[in-house]
């Protein structure tokens, strides 16, 4: 019997360590994402869940700081009106964002998000759909120290000459 | 005795699929996308594009679609504008650099959706233009999901193309 014992005891740390890598959805982290994003289309960036030692990849391989990449992000809404964000199919799934937090044994906490986001140009009038993927990298104070961001820009370079070209 | 076995029959149930979401990184897919990346890098596009279902639908940064004879034909422009062509990660700043980042997920049907398995890639392509000199480094993320005959069905690519137009069209007025 102590041998049955033992399997199992064996079949439950290999079984459920093979790589030892979690996958959660509705827990604390990938909520506080999903509620981070809420606060973007609101245009509320206080009490937020970056580190002020945060370092921003949005599409390069240099990051930026917490205090650039807030006026980043803050660039958005002096672009765009009626800025959502989606992910699902409108009906049976529909999400602001389809986020998972990983924990990797060896690195820590990362929450991915992929979502579409929509907003109208305040300069252009087009109304554009970018599919977006962020990773965010979790420090040990609950702050998120790294962002990974991808998604294609040409919109929002172009938003950003025209608003340059009308101040002119 | 029959109660703690019961236990850690549940215990092994609970704990392994408390979501049922299962990550691997040396499994047959995500070796197959590490070699479909490295045939990407070397120039051999049919060896690259045949794990690629014919009718598969490919989303570059956008909601429409495009074929695999589409792709197949920008991955050929692509060296033909470029030199140098790889692929880089490291988990952190000088170390050790994999190639890319690959990891393979399966999840179990939910709710409303069905089970799924995919094959997810971050890394930095990097590329010179052969008529301008111009060195390009974008970060890139990919999801492959796979069908039941294990071909890749649909792609999901993530990158920023602004400089990617820039290198591509100042390369391209050059060779003029």
């Amino acid at each position: 019997m102590k041998k049955i014992i033992l399997v199992f005891i064996a079949a439950l740390f290999v079984g459920c360590t093979s790589t030892g890598v979690q996958v959660t959805f509705e827990d604390e982290k990938s909520n506080a994402i999903k509620q981070a994003y809420v606060e973007y289309m609101n245009q509320n960036f206080e009490g937020d869940i970056w580190s002020q030692d945060l370092q921003f990849y949005g599409n390069v391989t240099d990051p930026i700081g917490y205090d650039e990449a807030k006026s980043l992000i803050g660039l958005h809404h002096e672009l765009y009106d009626d800025i959502s964000m989606s992910w699902g199919d409108g009906e049976e799934v529909n999400e602001i964002a389809f986020v998972q937090t990983i924990n990797y044994p060896e690195y820590g906490y990362v929450s991915q998000a992929w979502f579409i986001w929509k907003g109208t140009g305040k300069f252009s009038g087009e109304t554009v759909e970018i599919p977006c993927h962020i990773g965010y990298l979790w420090g040990e104070d609950g702050k998120v120290i790294n962002e990974w961001q991808h998604s294609d820009q040409s919109h929002l370079k172009a938003e950003l000459e025209l608003s340059i070209a009308a101040a002119e | 005795m029959k109660k703690i076995i019961l236990v850690f029959i549940a215990a092994l149930f609970v704990g392994c699929t408390s979501t049922g979401v299962q990550v691997t990184f040396d499994d047959e897919n995500s070796n197959t996308i590490r070699e479909h990346l490295q045939y990407y890098v070397d120039g051999d596009i049919d060896s690259m594009m045949a794990i690629i279902s014919d009718d598969a639908e490919i989303y570059i940064n956008s909601q429409e679609s495009v074929s695999a004879g589409d792709v197949r034909a920008i991955h050929e422009l692509e060296h033909s504008i470029f030199d140098a062509i790889s692929t880089s990660w490291s988990q952190e700043e000088g170390g050790e650099d994999i190639g890319a980042w690959i990891e393979s997920t399966n999840y179990p049907a939910g709710p409303a959706n069905k089970p799924a398995s995919v094959t997810q890639v971050w890394f930095t392509w990097n590329g010179t233009s052969i008529s301008t000199g111009d060195a390009l480094t974008i970060p890139v993320h990919v999801i492959y999901v796979w069908n039941d005959e294990g071909q890749v069905q649909t792609i999901y690519q993530f990158f920023d193309s602004v400089n990617a137009t820039a290198v591509i069209e100042a390369s391209m007025a050059a060779s003029e």
